[in-house]
C-alpha cells in the first residue's frame, strides 16, 4: 500500500477478469469502475450515498460504490450487473426482472440486481418484508417496487426449483 | 462529486493508526466511511489526511467473555453485529436498533466505532449505548487504555470524550444484564432510510415477582447527545409496569426535555412523540424482562 497524496496503484478483479490502474486516493469507487475501467453497468444516481444505483458486490458484500475510495478496494473481488450473466446467458434475477415488467426507465436496475443478488444468496426463499427490507437501499422512480418485489420472489423460485426446459 | 483531495494512509496496526493521527495534522480517523465520505464528498469537511482503519487485524470481532461480558471490536461491521445469535437473544435493543439503522449497504460498510466516533445526535446506536450501559475503550500510544462509561462518552453535537488528535476507539463491552431483563429500541422517521426524528432505546430488568429493579431509557435526535430520561426510570423503580404508569413515567421523563426543531419536525411534535414512544418502549422492555413477550 503506497502512502501520501501521490498516486495510488490498485489493483482489483472484477467480474473475474484483473485490473489495475494508478488512481487519485480520492477516486471513488464507482468513479473507478466506470471511468478507468470502463465498466458502466453500475450508475451513479444521486452520488450522495442515498439512491443504492450504484451498489456492487464487494468481497461478497453488497456496498454503494459510490461511498468507498477506489483505493480501500485494492486487492478485492468485485461483481457488477456485468458479471451476472454467465456465456450469453441472463441470470435468473435479470430473466425475472424482464418476465415480470420489473422496470421502467431502467435506471436503478443494475443497483435493485445486486441488492437482490446479496439477498438471495444470504436468504434463498425471502418473504416479502424480507424483500423490501433488503432493497430499502435501493430507490426506483418509476415502478412503485410491486414488480421488482415480484421479480425477485419469482427469480427466488426459480433458483431453489431445478430448472425445467 | 469527489473529495478535496488529501493524503492515504493504511496502517496495519493500531499503534501504527495512532502515531500517524498524531504526527499528521487534520488527519481523521477511517472506518466504514458511510457518514464521513459523505460529508467530504460534499465538502463539509476537508481533512488533509485519512488514516484508513479497514487493513487493521484483530479490530473486527464478537466475543463472549468469562465475565458475561460482551466485547465488539470497532471496526465489527453493522450487518455482523445484526446478524450475531449473541447480539439478538442477549441485546434485542442493540439488534433492533441495528435493524433500523440505513440500509443493507450502509449495514455491509458502517462500523459501530464509526458511528460511536461520529457522535450523530440523530444515529441509532448512541442511545442504545447508554440504555445498554455500554463501556467503550479508546487506545493511545504505546499500548495505553482508557475505559469510558456511554454515559460520559457522548458529550455533544458530534463530540465525544475522545481526543481527536490522539486517541481511537478500539473496542465496545456490553455488560451482562440479569436473566430476568429485556430491552427495545424504537423510532419515527418519514420514511425507513430518513434521519430519525425521535428514537428510544429502553432497557429494563425486574425481579422475581416482576418489579422493575433497574431501568435504563435513553433518547435520540432530541438533545445534542443521547437524553437520560431518569425522571422516567425512577418513577418504574420498584413496580410492575401497567399501561397506567409508563404513561406516567414517559410523562416524567420528558419533562426537561427541550428538542430542536428542524426540517424534519418541530420540537413541540418532538416531545409529543418522546412521550408516546417512551411509554411504548417501557411496555415492551418490561413485557420481554418477564416473559411476556419475546
Amino acid at each position: 500500500m503506497s502512502e501520501g497524496q501521490e498516486l495510488v496503484h490498485v489493483r482489483v478483479r472484477v467480474n473475474g477478469q484483473p485490473y489495475e490502474a494508478d488512481v487519485e486516493p480520492r477516486t471513488l469507487l464507482i468513479d473507478f469502475l466506470r471511468d478507468e475501467l470502463g465498466i458502466t453497468g453500475p450508475h451513479i444516481g444521486c452520488d450522495t450515498g442515498h439512491c443504492g444505483a450504484c451498489t456492487v458486490i464487494l468481497n461478497g458484500r453488497s456496498v454503494k460504490s459510490c461511498m468507498v475510495l477506489a483505493v480501500q478496494a485494492d486487492g478485492s473481488e468485485i461483481l457488477t450487473v456485468e458479471g451476472l450473466e454467465k456465456d450469453g446467458q441472463l441470470h435468473p434475477l435479470q430473466e425475472a426482472f424482464w418476465e415480470n415488467h420489473a422496470l421502467q426507465c431502467g435506471y436503478c436496475t443494475p443497483g435493485q440486481l445486486m441488492s437482490a443478488y446479496f439477498l438471495l444468496g444470504r436468504n434463498p426463499n425471502p418473504s416479502e418484508d424480507e424483500i423490501r427490507k433488503a432493497i430499502e437501499g435501493n430507490l426506483c422512480r418509476c415502478t412503485g417496487y410491486v414488480n421488482i418485489v415480484k421479480a425477485i420472489k419469482a427469480a427466488a423460485l426459480k433458483m431453489s426449483s431445478p430448472r425445467a426446459g | 462529486m469527489r473529495p478535496a483531495p488529501f493524503e492515504y494512509y493504511a496502517p496495519e496496526t493500531v499503534e501504527d493508526a495512532l502515531r500517524l493521527l498524531e504526527e499528521k495534522e487534520g488527519a481523521k480517523l477511517l472506518a466504514g466511511g458511510q457518514s464521513l465520505l459523505a460529508l467530504m464528498k460534499l465538502r463539509l469537511l476537508a481533512p488533509s489526511a485519512l488514516i484508513d482503519l479497514n487493513r487493521i487485524n484483530g479490530l473486527r470481532y464478537i466475543r463472549e467473555e468469562g465475565n458475561g461480558w460482551l466485547s465488539i471490536g470497532a471496526m465489527t461491521l453493522y450487518d455482523e453485529l445484526e446478524q450475531s445469535p449473541v447480539v439478538r437473544t442477549r441485546y434485542p435493543a442493540l439488534r433492533e436498533a441495528l435493524y433500523r439503522l440505513g440500509d443493507q449497504q450502509v449495514r455491509n460498510r458502517g462500523t459501530i466505532g464509526g458511528s460511536l466516533a461520529h457522535a450523530d445526535p440523530s444515529a441509532n446506536l448512541p442511545p442504545a449505548m447508554v440504555a445498554l450501559k455500554a463501556q467503550i475503550v479508546v487506545a493511545r500510544r504505546n499500548g495505553e487504555r482508557r475505559t469510558i462509561s456511554a454515559d460520559d462518552f457522548f458529550v455533544d453535537s458530534f463530540t465525544t470524550a475522545l481526543d481527536p488528535e490522539r486517541e481511537m476507539l478500539v473496542e465496545v463491552r456490553l455488560p451482562p444484564w440479569p436473566r430476568m431483563s429485556g430491552g427495545t429500541y424504537m423510532k419515527l422517521s418519514k420514511r425507513e432510510i430518513d434521519f430519525s426524528i425521535v428514537e428510544v432505546a429502553a432497557q429494563i430488568s425486574v425481579d422475581d415477582a416482576g418489579n422493575v429493579r433497574e431501568a435504563r431509557i435513553a433518547l435520540g435526535s432530541v438533545a445534542p447527545k443521547p437524553y437520560r430520561a431518569t425522571g422516567a426510570e425512577s418513577v418504574l423503580l420498584g413496580s410492575k409496569v401497567d399501561e397506567g404508569l409508563a404513561a406516567r413515567a414517559a410523562e416524567k421523563g420528558v419533562e426537561g426535555l427541550e428538542p430542536p426543531s428542524d426540517v424534519q419536525a418541530t420540537g413541540w411534535y418532538r416531545k409529543e412523540v418522546s412521550k408516546v414512544l417512551v411509554k411504548r418502549a417501557i411496555l415492551k422492555a418490561w413485557r420481554r424482562a418477564t416473559g411476556v413477550e419475546q
